[in-house]
């Protein structure tokens, strides 16, 4: 299809992506959610956010879709399209193909999102079947009248406490490579570890010192737009601040924080935009499936600015396996 | 031998255990199995304290305990599962004594519906890839037993304290062995140094594999809670398993273990 030229995803106009969805092929979609519901039935998946970096740079539209093409391949299964609730999140992973990826799209808020973050190292086959996706949202301006929502477009039926999941097989000499791009870095400063996973915590150990963590940030003058960073053996992965209550003595969080992993506050990102560009890996150009963090579109001002050949809805929280934050999270099919 | 000894050769369970009651269950495809210890319960169905308690429950044995009887589900027999039922003595405070006469009567956890024999056999097929369902209807328990049982062994809650855990994990070595054999690089073997290499902090090693990265994290932090060999051999057995069936896009990191392994 011309309009894709040599990537899976991009940001079209309702009518575009009607015209491709009654052409049969699979989609995940992501769009305010007005526009996801005037959708046709089909086979596709969609998420609720009007958040976008497109052709334009990055967007804010509540007419646009920002469609991602699954690839289909002669003699593999079609994609299969299943609803998740907490009770059977956990079998997640037990449907999805031996060999291929799943996409999995959260609404923000809902139990099956704690849950999900919460519990998603432990699932059955986590980190041994490729899983990526991201948590769906609204207009920041509806945020206190609306939900995040998914919506089936096969059954036509919309959620705001279902997981959705697209199980996608490939053939074996192709494979699915999850990864991230992730600006932030570990500062230099106190190590930080928590007694119990949460989403929300009172208490943290700050250089093995029990504290209360919101008058530690508040007497430190942390910056809570820099992320708490996490090293997984190479892996950077985020959690961000969302609001930090010293009444309450209470610090809510994106992410939940899980104990045994060491934590520290980023270091500051100057120039987003110029980071980005650097962070990319050499020759990454076109890739099958990404979304960034509202975070980042939020903090580092990139509304009409480009990162990139790499678009994406940016979103409530990213997966990348596990849930993350502030960070890009990408999927190429190679050829093994 | 009679009939009930050799049910219990079967089924891993010697002296001082003998059967006082079987029951076949057909439609459910499940042997019920009641048990004694006769090291510690008289025929008359008495508490026999003696030398082998330790201080402590000997202590207690007068006072702040009670009798409980308690189910578990054991080792398979065939297409049958087999569900062991007994009577434990439950003290306010728990024995932690290994040559204690009342904790030897627990085959299992009082929180778990099965028994260590089984647990460890559970953890044991799951780390090498069996799909719940499979180890479900291999033993006939419920998938949310086996859940609890993943979740325990995973926080590190579940220490494998089984006296022929080498046969069983030879047993169980066989099953799989065939199923993967023919796909098998020579990635070192569970008990192989390089593993313990792998899960060691700054020991150079590289992957670009996200999943890698982070199951590298969970398992190096899961296996600093475990306490016994049998799990830590379970959790290797578990990342051998993620090398085993990535292997065609982990060339350059199995070359980084052979490495490991020629220079050992």
């Amino acid at each position: 299809m011309s309009i894709y030229s040599d990537r899976s995803g991009c940001l079209l106009s309702f009518k575009q992506v009607s015209a491709l969805i009654n052409d049969g092929g699979y989609y995940a979609c992501a769009a305010d959610e007005s526009v996801l519901a005037r959708l046709p039935q089909g086979n596709w998946i969609g998420g609720t956010i009007p958040y976008f970096m497109g052709d334009a740079g990055g967007e804010v539209s509540r007419d646009k879709v920002y469609v991602q093409k699954i690839t289909m391949f002669k003699g593999i299964a079609k994609p299969e399209i299943i609803s998740y609730t907490s009770a059977t999140l956990p079998q997640m992973l037990i449907d999805a193909p031996d060999h291929g990826f799943s996409i999995i799209l959260v609404p923000a808020n809902s139990q099956v999102h704690s849950d999900f973050s919460r519990n998603s190292p432990g699932f059955e086959h986590m980190y041994m079947k490729p899983l990526l996706g991201w948590v769906t949202g609204v207009h920041l301006e509806d945020i206190e009248l609306i939900s995040p929502k998914v919506r089936n477009g096969l059954t036509g039926e919309t959620h705001d406490d279902c997981a959705l999941v697209m199980h996608c097989a490939l053939p074996e000499n192709k494979v699915a490579m999850i990864d991230l791009v992730n600006l932030f870095e570990p500062g230099e400063g106190d190590t930080l570890t928590f007694p119990k996973t949460g989403f929300e915590t009172k208490d943290c150990f700050v250089n093995g010192e029990l504290v209360d963590f919101a008058s530690y940030l508040d007497a430190e003058g942390i910056d809570t737009r820099l992320p708490l960073v996490a090293d997984y053996c190479g892996a950077m992965v985020n959690v961000s601040i969302q609001c930090v209550d010293l009444k309450q003595q209470s610090v809510s969080l994106y992410a939940p924080v899980f104990p045994d992993v060491e934590y520290h506050f980023a270091k500051e990102v100057d120039d987003y935009v110029n980071a980005f560009q650097q962070a990319l890996p050499q020759g990454l150009s076109g890739v099958d499936f990404s979304c960034n963090c509202i975070l980042n579109y939020l903090y580092s001002e990139l509304e009409g600015k480009h990162t990139s050949k790499i678009q994406g809805p940016m979103t409530f929280g990213e997966i990348a396996y596990q849930l993350v934050n502030q960070t890009l999270v990408y999927m190429r099919i190679e050829d093994l | 031998m009679k009939t009930s000894e050799l049910l219990l050769r079967l089924l891993k369970l010697e002296e001082p255990w003998v059967a006082k009651g079987v029951k076949v269950d057909y439609s459910h495809k499940r042997l019920h199995v009641w048990l004694v210890n006769t090291e510690v319960i008289s025929q008359e169905d008495d508490l026999d304290y003696n030398s082998q308690t330790c201080d402590s429950c000997a202590e207690n044995s007068n006072f702040q305990w009670d009798d409980q009887d308690v189910s578990w589900f054991h080792l398979g027999l065939g297409d049958y599962g087999t569900k062991v039922h007994t009577t434990i003595r439950i003290y306010a405070k728990p024995c932690n004594e290994e040559n204690c006469v009342v904790k030897k009567l627990y085959l299992g956890k009082t929180d778990l519906e099965v028994t260590d024999m089984l647990a460890f056999q559970v953890v044991e097929l799951l780390s090498k890839g069996a799909a719940y369902s499979s180890v479900c209807n291999l033993f006939n328990i419920p998938l949310q037993t086996v859940w609890a049982i993943r979740q325990q062994f995973d926080s590190g809650n579940l220490n494998i304290d089984v006296q022929n855990q080498t046969e069983i994990m030879g047993a169980i070595d066989g099953v799989t062995q065939a199923k993967t054999d023919d796909l098998r690089p020579l990635l070192p073997g569970v008990n192989h140094d390089a593993w313990l290499k792998l899960l060691a902090k700054d020991n150079g090693f590289k992957t670009r594999s996200l999943s890698l990265k982070f199951l590298l994290t969970k398992i190096r932090n899961q296996i600093n809670n475990v306490q016994d060999e049998g799990s830590r051999k379970i959790k290797i057995g578990e990342l051998r398993h993620y090398f085993d069936k990535h292997q065609r896009a982990l060339s350059k990191e199995i070359a980084q273990l052979d490495d490991w392994v020629r220079q050992a």
